[in-house]
């Protein structure tokens, strides 16, 4: 089931980036994805930063989530 | 004698007050990134603007938040803060240290950092001011080892403070510290994977005296109060009275509810109790002579923040009064019931204050099944757009 | 790999022996001179804090120096305020007096205290922040030069808790301070046509904005920002580099004063607005410092013993404060947002000032 989710999730990712768009927020996953559970999808959006498929980006006060290869570079 | 680089902040070397100009030369002399540090917020002094670009990144792995992206925007002049970011460092409660932890600290980020620090951030981490993406996972490792973790950043929970407490106040209600260990510790999830709307924050404060300021500065203000009696030595009080202090004019005229009495010719205080608000005012004036009342809690207060987005909040009573003892079960499920129904219901960057206003607070004790009281308004409603609950209305009308 | 999800080191270790001890059965306190307290435990045992200031902004170095004090006199334990000062925890009576000449001759003001001003709470600035409309540790540091004396004194009516942050994110939560010091911007931020195609995404620099003031511009494959509805916040300059805030000219330094935190006497205050625009003036900003010197003075004649800021002004009214202070009263006194009916008068009662 979690596999399945994380599927999902990535799916998201990956159809939602290739616009300009890349950092999203954790609730716009959940919005995007409505037949999902909440708590599963934020597991699945943890591992996923644990396997470092997708990247925190900080404002300090607000985090987004991208796939990491869309990561600024410094 | 060679001219100095930086003669703006040389100003700010004389005075009566410690200088941080002086503490930045001290990291200078050591560290190249120090003095590019120096030399950059000369230029910010000439220039009356600041030289900072934000960055995204977050750090170390397993965590989102904890380490603040920092770039000068001029690093052909100042490649020593090329990156230069920030690393938040939970505190130990009630920032109290041995001189041992505190030299292992400063080793670590000697060899890691700038040599700068903010004891402490207005979070109440301690902040390591200034190192470079490739010393933050290795930096991160060192601490580690030596005992400390990484606060929060981002769409997190922040690091949770606490007021000295039983440590050092004879005025703590609650066990502040224990109290606010014991949260940080069951949430460490919550603080380092931000998966929330936007920032939260628990602050524990042993009395109303409030000495960390929960009630502004936090969206989960725990706040120590009493019930009964408050216990008088009247010994202590004409002591108190013999040695200058007006106790007419400067504890019962003062007494915000005008509960107390003051017979001068006796010499003796009285209280009605039933009339006290707990504001701590005579106690702090008389600590010797006035105990609090013998049944000791906390009152739980929600929605404390600043003016973004929609205007600073103080926060509002939703629990007049609970039992905090250990394992603190209660308190801990009532904020893992108000963070899931603030992240369910919240809007992006919404503070919890202000979702609360926008659905209204009688959903929000609905949905947390907490029971409205008197003591949660100053005065009941105004205006007469009231609204019932559908099951409160009879459906059928003839 | 390192260990994660440890927390903080627990406080219990690092706790004297003596709080260990008497942990939640002190029984009294005194403050026995500015800096100095005596904390008195249920068996009889003393505790002694020495209180003293520090810049915040501290060089490893500094650190260490604070240690080694800590090692001579107190076992080497020691705590921080929530307000920056070092608190140095003894029990031996007789190295009170050293500790305190040696504080003393290392230039650690010694004091925050009572009825004083204490260190004040403030944020990172130019030094360390992106969006700051002013320094924090120039003008802290400028103002306490001013103020010291009444650090290590007790002659204020009541506690004086000022702060400072330096944009209107406020940091430092400046919002309930007896004298709250907060830099603002004046200016929208500017957007750099040029860069901001290649370094931003146009999207979530849009959804940055908490009023919506930003638009995208297809023609420039750039932003615009609508001036009515920016509030400053650099929100956006935090996602997008190519949309800088600061302005030197336009930045600046307002104050507010009356706030309070404590529930004692009257309830928790926010501070209101005093003084609109003061230049940056580095590096003494010596507007805002005379100009907080004149409010605490002004208070510290005309307020009765214990009142805060905030009751004085109450007692005594806002047309009075602004009359004693010499502060003009503006436009920019009367608010405008969605609060603003509040705070107008909706009585024939008031002061000539
Ligand atoms: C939308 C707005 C905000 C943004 C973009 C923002 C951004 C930041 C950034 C980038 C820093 C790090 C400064 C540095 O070390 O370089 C910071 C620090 C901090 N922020 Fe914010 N912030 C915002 C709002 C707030 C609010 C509303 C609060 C509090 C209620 C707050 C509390 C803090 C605190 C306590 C610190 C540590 C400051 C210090 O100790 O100097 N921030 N903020
Ligand atoms: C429970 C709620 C309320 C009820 C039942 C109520 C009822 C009334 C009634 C019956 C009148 C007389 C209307 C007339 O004879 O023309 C009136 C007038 C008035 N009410 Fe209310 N009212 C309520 C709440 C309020 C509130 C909350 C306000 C203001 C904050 C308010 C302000 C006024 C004013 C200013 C008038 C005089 C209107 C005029 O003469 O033009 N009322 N109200
Ligand atoms: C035994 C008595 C008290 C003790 C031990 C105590 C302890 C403290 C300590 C250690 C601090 C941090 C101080 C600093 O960093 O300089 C503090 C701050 C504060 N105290 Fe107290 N306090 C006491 C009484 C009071 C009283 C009587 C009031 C109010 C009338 C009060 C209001 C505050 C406030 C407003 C702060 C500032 C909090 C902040 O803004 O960070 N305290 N207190
Ligand atoms: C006078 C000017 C004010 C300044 C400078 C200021 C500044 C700040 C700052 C920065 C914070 C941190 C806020 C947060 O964490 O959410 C802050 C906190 C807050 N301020 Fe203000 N504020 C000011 C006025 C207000 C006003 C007028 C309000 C309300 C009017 C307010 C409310 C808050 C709140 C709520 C917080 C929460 C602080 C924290 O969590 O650390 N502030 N204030
Ligand atoms: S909040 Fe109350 S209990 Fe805590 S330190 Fe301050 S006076 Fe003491
Ligand atoms: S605690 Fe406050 S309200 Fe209660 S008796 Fe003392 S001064 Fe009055
Ligand atoms: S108050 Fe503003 S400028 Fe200052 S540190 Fe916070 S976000 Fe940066
Ligand atoms: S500064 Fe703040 S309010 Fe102004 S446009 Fe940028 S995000 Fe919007």
């Amino acid at each position: 089931m979690s596999a399945e989710t994380k599927g999902k999730v990535l799916e998201f990712f990956r159809e939602k980036s290739r616009g300009d768009k890349k950092k999203y927020y954790v609730k716009e996953v959940v919005k995007g994805l409505p037949n999902e559970d909440r708590h599963a999808i934020q597991e699945a959006v943890k591992e996923l930063l644990d396997e470092e498929t997708l990247k925190y980006w900080s404002s300090g006060s607000t985090t987004y989530v991208m796939l990491a290869e869309f990561f600024p570079k410094e | 004698m060679a001219e100095s680089e930086t003669p703006l902040l040389d100003e700010l070397e004389k005075g009566e007050w410690p200088s941080f100009v002086k503490d930045m030369k001290q990291a200078a002399e050591k560290k190249p990134m120090a003095k590019d540090l120096l030399r950059q917020l000369e230029l910010s002094y000439k220039e009356k603007i600041g030289h900072w670009k934000h960055g995204g990144i977050v750090g170390v792995k397993g965590y989102g938040g904890g380490v603040i992206g920092r770039y000068s925007d001029r690093p052909d002049l100042f490649p020593g803060v090329a990156h230069f970011h920030t690393m938040r460092v939970n505190h130990p409660t009630g920032w109290f240290y041995t001189t041992k932890a505190l030299r292992t600290l400063c080793d670590i980020w000697d060899k890691h950092g700038s040599g700068l620090t903010n004891m402490h951030g207005s979070t109440g981490d301690i902040i390591l001011l200034g190192t470079s993406t490739d010393h933050l996972q290795s930096c991160f490792d060192d601490l580690s080892d030596a005992g400390f973790d990484l606060g929060g950043s981002g769409s997190a929970l922040r690091t949770p403070s606490a007021c000295v407490g039983p440590a050092r106040c004879e005025w703590a209600c609650i066990d502040s510290l224990n109290i606010c260990y014991d949260i940080t510790m069951s949430f460490q999830d919550q603080l380092h994977r931000p998966m929330f709307p936007y920032k939260f924050k628990i602050k524990v404060s042993g009395c109303a005296n409030d000495c960390v300021a929960s009630i502004a500065r936090s969206d989960f203000s725990i706040i120590g109060t009493w019930k009964g009696k408050i216990q008088i030595d009247q010994k202590e009080v004409q002591a108190y009275a013999a040695s200058g202090l007006d106790v007419q004019a400067e504890v019962t005229d003062l007494c915000p509810t005008k509960c107390m009495t003051w017979d001068e010719k006796a010499k003796t205080l009285a209280i009605e109790d039933a009339d006290c608000t707990r504001c701590m005012h005579c106690i702090n004036m008389m600590p010797k002579a006035l105990r609090q009342g013998k049944e000791k809690g906390a009152t739980l207060l929600i929605g404390g923040k600043a003016p973004i987005v929609q205007g600073a909040l103080l926060s509002t009573v939703i629990v007049p009064f609970m039992k905090l003892e250990p394992p603190y079960q209660e308190l801990k499920d009532l904020i893992l019931k108000i963070l899931d129904w603030w992240d369910e219901h919240g809007k992006m960057r919404e503070r919890v204050g202000e979702l609360i206003n926008r659905v209204g607070m009688r959903t929000f004790l609905k949905d947390i099944g907490l029971k409205p009281a008197p003591q949660m308004v100053k005065n009941p409603r105004t205006n007469p757009y009231v609204f019932f609950w559908p099951e409160e209305i009879k459906k059928e009308v003839k | 790999m390192a260990k994660t999800d440890i927390g903080p080191p627990n406080y219990k270790n690092f706790m004297p022996p003596v709080i260990q001890k008497n942990y939640g059965k002190w029984q009294y306190h005194e403050i026995l001179q500015p800096g100095l307290l005596k904390h008195v435990g249920e068996t009889g045992e003393e505790l002694y804090t020495v209180r003293a200031g520090s810049p915040r902004l501290m060089s490893t170095d500094h650190i260490r120096e604070i240690c080694e004090i800590a090692e001579k006199y107190c076992d080497g334990y020691l705590r921080f305020t929530s307000r920056h000062n070092i608190e140095f925890l003894l029990t031996d009576k007789s190295k009170i007096e050293p500790l305190i000449a040696e504080l003393k001759s290392k230039k650690y003001p010694v004091g925050g205290t009572g009825h004083c001003v204490t260190n004040i709470v403030h944020t990172q600035g130019w030094v360390h922040c992106h969006t700051p409309a002013t320094d924090a540790s120039g003008p802290v540091k400028a103002v306490m030069d001013e103020l010291h004396e009444y650090f290590s004194t007790m002659t204020m009516p009541s506690q004086v808790r000022i702060a400072l942050a330096c944009c209107l994110n406020m940091c430092g939560a400046v919002h309930c301070s007896d004298i709250a010091i907060l830099g603002i911007h004046r200016t929208v931020p500017k957007p750099d046509h040029s860069r901001v195609p290649n370094v931003c995404e146009i999207p979530t620099t849009v959804a940055s904005c908490p009023t919506g003031a930003i638009r995208p511009d297809p023609k420039t494959k750039s932003v615009t920002i609508n001036e009515e509805k920016c509030m400053y916040c650099g929100n956006c300059y935090t996602v997008c580099p190519a949309l800088p805030l600061a302005d030197p000219e336009n930045d600046g330094i307002s104050i507010w004063v009356g706030g309070k935190v404590s529930n004692a006497r009257s309830a928790p205050m926010f501070s209101k607005l005093a003084i609109p625009f003061l230049p940056n003036n580095p590096p003494r900003w010596p507007e805002t410092v005379a100009a907080v010197k004149n409010i605490l003075e002004t208070y510290a004649k005309h307020a009765r013993k214990h009142e805060r800021m905030g009751e004085w002004i109450n007692r005594i009214s806002w047309e009075r404060f602004f009359r004693l202070t010499g502060i003009e009263f503006t436009d920019k006194h009367i608010d405008d947002f969605t609060t603003a009916p509040e705070t107008y008068r909706t009585t024939t009662q008031f002061k000539w000032g």
